[in-house]
């Protein structure tokens, strides 16, 4: 495992600006005296038990007789297809498990994405430039996972144009479309 | 003490004649780097003792069906990352904790810590990230504490590169204006 060094670490802190100290060797949190020789064994006795325990390994398919294996995965089969349409069919208005949140998300960040993206993205950031739009849509989007808007800028970079650097340090003014 | 790589650790359990010594000396190498992850995100150094154990059950439990294509150390994180969030939504829904109340509850725990030594500074810090998402906390622990690489973060949280360093580049801003206000 090779992590990135302190100098690294130090040097991305200062490009974006920030004066956050760079990590202290001291975390600050502490453990009791010897936690850590104790620990290994702590662990080691809850495997032994694990390895004790009667469900510590699934049962063989072997040792089934084929027959009722066979019978169990059908019965299981048909359980799952019942569940899925279940999960399908009910609660909100297209299922548990249905795609139309994230048709929604794409939905929503598309069209306020297309009017500004980088406004859209100031709105993430919860500091708009420009408090004269819609003040409802801003807390709208707020209220939307912040990764999630990222993680869709990013894909959507080359289409809206938008470099890496425009997401990671946004400059004043930008949000009013230039 | 002999520090060997993961592959060699990899080989010695799927090949050797003790996989527990293996096994062990997996535990030796990654304990307090676990410990440390999950601790600060769940605070509570009771708490992240029973995870760090569930944790290292779980990757003894799946160390056979391991296959090497992301590498042993990123997998080691990816369960001890899913297993602090899902104690933190446990804890959520257990109690009716909103979201806001749950990092209050959080905040409240590290002053009460009688194993927390560290400054003033350090505290403001830590309160700081806790004001932040559960997945932005976790990207700015990886990348501040851990020093992880984006690439092997990438790889822990299952999202891209320039949605990490995006994500990081918010975090630490965030926390600035915390401290200072």
């Amino acid at each position: 495992m090779k992590r990135a060094t302190r100098e690294e670490i130090s040097r991305e802190l200062r490009e974006m600006g920030s004066e956050l100290p760079v990590s202290p060797e001291s975390k600050g949190f502490g453990v009791p005296d010897g936690y850590f020789d104790r620990l290994s064994i702590d662990i080691r006795d809850r495997i032994t038990a694990e390895k004790s325990s009667p469900n510590a390994r699934p049962v063989s398919i072997t040792l089934i007789p084929r027959r009722l294996a066979y019978a169990m995965v059908a019965v299981m089969v048909l359980l799952a297809f019942s569940v899925s349409l279940f999960l399908i069919d009910r609660g909100t208005d297209n299922g548990y498990l249905s795609e139309a949140d994230h048709v929604w998300q794409e939905d929503y960040f598309t069209l306020y994405a297309s009017m500004d993206p980088l406004y859209f993205y100031e709105l993430v950031l919860e500091e708009p430039q420009n408090v004269a739009r819609s003040e409802a849509a801003a807390s709208e989007i707020n209220k939307v996972e912040e990764e999630a808007i990222l993680q869709y800028l990013y894909n959507t970079s080359e289409f809206y144009n938008i470099t890496l650097e425009d997401l990671t340090m946004p400059e004043e003014g930008v949000a009013n479309g230039s | 003490m002999t520090h060997y790589s993961d592959e060699d650790l990899l080989d010695m359990y799927n090949q050797g004649d003790n996989p527990d010594y293996a096994f062990n000396l997996l535990v030796s190498k990654y304990q307090q780097q676990i410990y440390w992850h999950i601790r600060r995100m769940v605070i509570s150094h009771d708490d992240t003792n029973d995870l760090v154990q569930d944790v290292f059950v779980k990757i003894w439990k799946g160390l056979d069906r391991f296959r090497g294509d992301a590498g042993l150390y990123t997998w080691m994180y990816r369960i001890a990352t899913n297993e602090a969030l899902t104690f933190l939504k446990k804890k959520r829904t257990r109690y009716f904790l909103p979201l806001v109340d749950v990092e209050q509850n959080l905040a409240e725990q590290l002053e009460a810590d009688v194993y927390y030594d560290g400054n003033e500074i350090e505290k403001t810090i830590q309160k700081a990230i806790l004001s932040l998402p559960e997945k932005q906390r976790i990207v700015f622990n990886l990348r501040y504490y851990d020093q992880m690489k984006y690439e092997d973060m990438s790889k822990v949280l299952d999202t891209s590169e320039g949605a990490l360093k995006a994500s990081y580049h918010h975090a630490a801003k965030k926390i600035e204006k915390f401290i200072h206000n």
